[in-house]
């Protein structure tokens, strides 16, 4: 579903992402960790065009967003993958409901009633059903992030990018999201983590991957063995 | 009372012709200083630099001077224009300056994340900027539009330099034709009476965007 081929990115004279290649699955969970500044938000932001590329392919459902370094318009692309933010970004004039059908009303022209159903059901599911007229400001930091989720939810993507999704959250929550994670990978998503939580990505994902100085290694290379032992 | 009686007619229609002059340039300029706000941060270098420069003019120079410049300067190359019409194009360019200040400094206060949340649910820039950051920019704002709403209250007593019958002129007629202060009791009466409504209404705006942090 999500093809990310030999993908460079130079930030000035330094390089950040050095031929980075990976694949994500229907219904796999994938977490790429790594060191803080190995590059591990540039590859998520590349991939939910939010930075550009300089060189390399991405694909998503076998459309290119990228190809050879070069942006491609992809129709709906929100509605193909997801992205939950480190700090949430949920639009704080809005109450929980309106953030999380905002896109399905405004931008994929769904009328509001059949977008409310839709809300609904998203905010049974990560058991904020209660919070639907409450504003994020009113919300703790593990019900922000599972209101995020939903708004990525509801627009029934193929894959959601999820980045840093422990980091401010108390293990209760992380215990909430891993089992919110699990349940969608169950749907059939394909879920990418990128985090520094160590013991967060070994609970919750089918594969691991380890970033450093813009070069992904795999499981089975000594450097992430050391790394995930310590 | 017979004399405040007296005096009534000329205060009312001087209340009118400020009111006028008022809701004129407050209807204009506050849409003109949102697209001057936008532009203000275009990435077209000329166009940027241009409006720093109109609104540098704008709010270094007293209205009063673009008043008399427009009414009295056009003239000698050859623009005459009716003394209402040029009065409320100084006040609308005047404002439209300050406006456009205080929504760009809005605009700069929203984080990039807003931005790019908006992004990757798929708003087009329109619509991120209408649905999204507007709103959030127009809560911000508010406490300083309702400063330079108030204050456009009392500069549009300014007009009297080119002789529209204005409520502070219609004051100073009776004033001096009476040889009384009363009638400038009147007119300050006045305008604490508008400037009073409109802080109870923008303070009832802010109440209304007070319901998120």
């Amino acid at each position: 579903m999500l093809k990310v081929e030999n993908i460079c990115k130079k930030f000035e004279n330094k390089e950040v992402l050095k031929n980075v290649s990976f694949e994500l699955g229907q219904g796999e969970i994938l977490s790429i960790i790594g060191p803080s500044g190995a590059g591990k938000s540039t590859i998520m932001r590349s991939i939910n065009n939010l930075e550009s590329i300089d060189s390399g392919n991405i694909l998503v459902d076998g459309e290119y967003l990228y190809k050879d370094g070069e942006y491609s318009k992809v129709e709906n692309y929100s509605q193909k993958i997801g992205m939950v933010f480190q700090n949430y970004n949920l639009f704080p004039h809005m109450s929980v409901m309106e953030n999380i059908i905002t896109s399905l009303v405004n931008v994929y022209k769904t009328d509001e009633k059949t977008a409310s159903e839709v809300g609904k059901l998203a905010l049974e599911k990560v058991n904020l059903r209660d919070k639907k007229n409450s504003y994020p400001y009113q919300l703790s930091g593990g019900e922000k992030q599972r209101v995020a989720i939903c708004r990525a939810y509801v627009l029934k993507p193929k894959i959601i990018c999820l980045d840093e999704p422990t980091s401010a959250l108390d293990p209760e929550s992380i215990i909430d999201i891993e089992n919110l994670l699990k349940s969608l990978k169950s749907e059939g998503l394909g879920i990418l983590i990128i985090s520094h939580d160590m013991n967060f990505a070994k609970r919750v994902s089918d594969r691991i991957l380890f970033l450093e100085n813009g070069e992904l290694y795999s499981e089975e290379d000594d450097r992430v063995k050391r790394f995930m032992n310590i | 009372m017979g004399y405040l009686k007296d005096l009534m007619p000329s205060m009312l229609s001087g209340t009118m012709e400020t009111m006028k002059i008022f809701i004129i340039t407050l209807v204009l300029s506050l849409p003109l200083g949102i697209v001057l706000g936008v532009l203000r941060k275009s990435k077209i270098k000329l166009l940027a630099r241009i409006l720093e420069v109109y609104i540098l003019i704008m709010r270094g120079t007293p209205l009063m001077l673009q008043i008399v410049f427009i009414f009295f300067g056009l003239p000698v190359i050859g623009i005459s224009l009716d003394r209402y019409v040029a009065v409320l194009i100084a006040f609308v360019l005047n404002y439209t300056a300050y406006f456009g200040e205080i929504f760009r400094g809005g605009i700069d206060t929203i984080d990039k994340g807003q931005y790019e949340a908006a992004k990757v649910l798929g708003f087009n820039k329109y619509k991120t900027f209408t649905k999204i950051i507007f709103p959030q920019v127009f809560k911000n704002v508010l406490p300083s539009l309702s400063n330079e709403v108030i204050t456009l209250v009392k500069d549009t007593s300014l007009v009297y330099i080119v002789g529209i019958g204005e409520l502070l002129r219609a004051g100073k007629i009776a004033s001096n034709r009476d040889a009384s202060l009363v009638p400038l009791v009147l007119v300050g009466f006045i305008y604490l009476c508008i400037t009073w409504v409109l802080t109870i209404l923008l303070n009832k705006l802010e109440e209304k965007y007070a319901y998120y942090e």
